[in-house]
This record gives C-alpha cells, structure tokens and sequence, in this order.
C-alpha cells in the first residue's frame, strides 16, 4: 500500500544538523491578565461585552471585532456551555498510537461569541455536539493563572 | 493609476516591553488612524498587515494571528513582509489596493513584540544564515553592520565623530515624540563615542535597541478625500519603488545601497522628481544604525557619495536645518519596533506635511518627503514620496 508508507528515520539518509532554538516569554495582554486573574483567584470564567453593538466575547477582547470600538465592560459566563463540536483523537503529535484516545471539543456558551477549544472529560462516546458542560477548574491554591487552570469540561 | 493620500495616521508607545498582546497593541494604532481619518471600520475596504519575522513575536502566521486587532476580518486581507523593509513597504501595498480602483479606503497595520523573544531578538536573527556554509560559525548579524560600516568609513574615509553625530540628533529630536523610548535631550556626541563597543566599530548607541509597538495609516483615494472633505488632513502618495539586491550579503559591496538607489529611482520616475536635493524637503530614511541614516541619504541621492556625514557635522539634517533628517527622531529615538516603524516614516511624513507633528513640526514650510525602509537580508530599500 504506497499511500500509507512512512519514512519513520530520515536520518538514514546524508544530512546536516541543524536546530532552529527559539524562546519566549509572552505577555497575556490587558484582557488576558484580568481573565487569568479572575480563573486563578475567583474560579470564575469571564467574557467581555462590547457596549457599542453588544456583542459579548469569550475569552474576552480588549476591542470589538464586530464595530471595532474599544470594549471596557465585563461579564460573567453561564455556569454551563455546550458542545459544538467534538473530535476523538487517537494519534499522538509524533504519530504514536495514544494509550487511550482522547475527547476534544468545542465549548460555547449562550449568549456569547468565541469559546473554548478544551478536553472533554468524558468517555469518547459520549462527546457529541450537544453535550452540556461545565467548566472543571482545578482546587483553589494550585490554579497558577493558565488555561489549564481548566482540566477540561464535564457534564 | 489613481491618487491615493493617507488621511490618517496612529501608533502606541514604543517601549522595550508592553502588557498588551499583539493584537491590542495592533487595535490601539488602528483605532488611533480610523479616528483621526473621520473612519469606522466599515468604511474600509482592504486591509494590509505589516509585520517582521514570526520568530520575533513567537506566533508563526503572525498576520492572520493579528488578524482581529487589525481590523481585517471578513475583508480582503494580506500580510506583506519584507524585514525590516515592511515599515514602509506594507503602505506600498496598500497603495496598490487604492491606486488601482480595487478599493477606496485601504488600512494598512504594522505590529512588533520583540520582547516576547528570548534572552534577546538577536537570537532567532542566527537563524537567517546558510544552515551549512554560516551558521556552524555561529555569526551574529551585528557582524555585518560592523563590517558594513567599516567598509562605509573606509572606501569615504569618514571619521567615527560624524557617524555618532546621527545618534545624537535623533535621540534628540525625539525628545518631542510622545511615543519615543530612547528621547535624550542631553545626549552628548561622548556618550555615543564612549559607550560599549558591541562588534568594532558598532558601539552600543549606535543601535536602536529591540522593541514593542504597533502602528497605522489609512489610504483613501482622490474621491473618497473630497466626498468626505479631507482634503485638509490629505498627505497624497506621489511615487512608490522597492528593490532587492543579491542574497549573500558576500555578494554586495557594501559601501552603497545599491537597493535603495533603486527603489528611490523607480520612485522618483513616478513623482516626477529629477534632482531630489533641490526637490525634497526632508527626509525619513531607515536609522536602525547611526551609519545608515548616512548610507540611505546616499542611496537617497539626497547626499553626494561619502559626503553624508559632513552634512550631518554642518547640521544640514537638524530639524531646522536645509534637509531636516528623521525629525521624528528615527528609531534611534522612537524606537525600533521593527515593521511598526511605519509610525515613524511613513506617520511622520504625514503628520509633518499637514501640520500636525506638534512640538516635532519642521520650522519650515515642507511640501515635498520622503520615507524609506531597509530589510530582508540586509539588502532590501523600500521608498516612499510624499506631497501636500
């Protein structure tokens, strides 16, 4: 079967070495700091809405992409979102076979624009468009201010 | 081709680090510009983002990346980059976008964070080398500033002291910048001669150093300029070149600007410029390096071969002199958020032919600049002219 032939060591062939070596430290911005802030030390999930046109962002926006005004007002999100989408990932980024396939979906939540692309902390057939589901937040104390203050959401 | 002018102009702080995200620093410009352009966001038609390496930011397809904060969603929407090249370049598109009838208001938004690379941008700079023939000698890119400045003083035989001066005037000038980060007004021509040396004869004031910042033009054409009475705050785009020398900088001799010459031939043709000295009032050309104000005032032809730094010495290129030079205090001054210099260049342009540049305003009566940016591999000149 040719389609599914792999190269798996490219290094048997003639080569150079060479490694691209980059590092970063980034910034999570004016909206993102507040986010952050609010997750790690309130366990609350916040968005912004734009008091020009309405439009309510999640994560939240310093600016609206809709009318392009600044944004200054915030807003809590709904304790439950639902599934938009949902994929069941069984390869790993290296190609390896997962030990146990994984549940991927998209969060949104009523109301609001954006969302969430985060586990799903479910059985694989259970993730479905559809599902309700809340944020599960790790205990207070050990959140460090990071999206994966979020371990995923649950029914 | 149809008249475009820029009506309207916004950068952010330039500083060595920001809080904000790329995006809320590429919003800040952008809203800044639609502003003082009389503008919503859903009077424009195109957007074209401006933005150096990927590596720099640490975001690749950092364009579509900044897509949102740049206003470009659900338009047509192109990020250009050409180095250090996109300060001017990226407005160049978005003149194409007017000039050619494809649309009436063009926005066009430059973005750097160089401070999300670490320890120091220069570091993913290592990675612009041949893979086999440069980089297992671990070169570093103020090598070739070095080499390119030495080889400047000595095919002219130009004394360091004329070289510094640059630095000095512009950290000076920028003292009225409102966005500046390295305004000094009492820098002495001894600060510059005496601070560290980084790779002889580059001293450490002689290089702006890394920075964030964002910036923003809107273009609009003829009609569109007198449909919503601009005509005021029009600054018109009178000619536009851009040229790219050999790859290997081995390749160039690097006394001369060969790119730059021309880039500002093709766009002088087009503005109808034949004796630029005479026809030109001031100029921004690209000062990453004191030297290279010099070295693009040549390839400017602003400046006979060589003689750039004597003009500096005689203060031709002061803000009140006969060729004020980088009155925006250049990214010696401002700073050097790479592809956000179009704040600097081509807003500075702007905001001197309308009379807007506040406490930087040219004494005299200015009615004819123009702007150039130098990138790519070293060997990149992108040039604007521009009238009032």
């Amino acid at each position: 079967m040719t389609f599914t032939e792999r190269t798996t060591d490219a290094r048997s062939f003639r080569h150079w070495p060479g490694n691209v070596e980059a590092d970063y430290i980034y910034t999570s911005g004016i909206a993102g700091e507040r986010f952050f802030r609010e997750l790690r030390d309130h366990g609350r999930l916040m968005g912004t809405r734009c008091s020009e046109c309405g439009t309510q962002w999640v994560p939240p926006k310093l600016f609206c992409e809709e009318c392009f005004k600044e944004v200054h007002d915030w807003v809590e999100l709904p304790r439950e979102g639902t599934v938009g989408a949902a994929c069941i990932v069984g390869v790993a980024l290296d190609g390896s076979r997962l030990s146990a396939p994984e549940a991927w979906g998209l969060v949104r939540f009523a109301g609001f624009r954006g969302g969430f692309v985060h586990r799903l902390l479910v059985t694989p057939d259970r993730a479905r468009a559809g599902l309700r589901v809340r944020a599960v937040l790790k205990p207070e104390g050990t959140r460090t201010g990071a999206i994966t203050d979020i371990r995923g959401f649950s029914p | 081709m149809r008249k475009v002018a820029v009506v309207g102009a916004g950068m952010t702080l330039f500083r060595r680090r920001l809080q904000e995200t790329g995006k809320e620093l590429s919003f800040e410009a952008t809203r800044m510009a639609l502003d003082q352009a009389k503008m919503e966001i859903g009077d424009v038609d195109a957007v074209v983002h401006g933005t150096a390496p990927d590596a720099f930011d640490g975001v690749h397809m950092k364009g579509e990346y900044l897509l949102d904060g740049s206003g470009g969603t659900r338009k047509p929407y192109m990020r250009v980059f050409t180095g250090g090249g996109t300060g001017v370049f990226s407005a160049i598109a978005g003149y194409w976008h007017v000039a050619s009838g494809l649309a009436d208001v063009a926005l066009v938004v430059n973005e750097e964070k160089m401070s999300s690379c670490q320890p120091h941008p220069q570091s993913v700079f290592a990675h612009i080398w041949d893979p086999i023939l440069d980089r297992p000698l671990k070169p570093n890119l103020v090598w070739i500033f070095a080499m390119e400045m030495n080889r400047y003083m000595t095919v002219h035989n130009i004394p360091y002291e004329d070289i510094a001066r640059v630095a000095v005037k512009n950290k000076r000038n920028a003292v009225g910048h409102p966005c500046a980060q390295l305004a000094d007004p009492k820098i002495t021509l001894e600060d510059v001669m005496n601070s560290e040396i980084m790779a002889w004869p580059v001293r450490r004031l002689d290089i702006s150093p890394p920075s964030d910042g964002a910036a923003a033009v809107v273009l609009a054409s003829e009609e569109v300029v007198k449909k919503r009475k601009l005509r005021d705050q029009a600054a018109w785009i009178k000619g536009v070149g851009w040229c790219i020398d050999s790859t290997m900088w081995t390749d160039r001799d690097l006394y001369f600007p060969e790119y730059v010459a021309r880039a500002a031939k093709m766009a002088y043709r087009q503005a109808k410029i034949d004796r630029p000295k005479q026809q030109i009032d001031f100029a921004e050309p690209y000062d990453p390096f004191d030297y290279k104000e010099l070295h693009h005032l040549e390839g400017l032809g602003l400046a006979d071969r060589g003689k750039a730094g004597l003009m500096t010495r005689e203060g031709v290129t002061e803000r009140d002199g006969k060729l004020p030079v980088c009155p925006s205090g250049g990214l010696l001054g401002v700073g050097n958020p790479i592809a956000a210099t179009l704040g600097i260049k081509i807003g500075e342009l702007y905001w001197q032919l309308t009379g807007q540049a506040g406490k930087r305003q040219i004494p005299n009566e200015v009615h004819t600049g123009v702007c150039q940016a130098w990138g790519d591999l070293m060997q990149y000149g992108s040039v604007v002219v521009m009238g009032a």
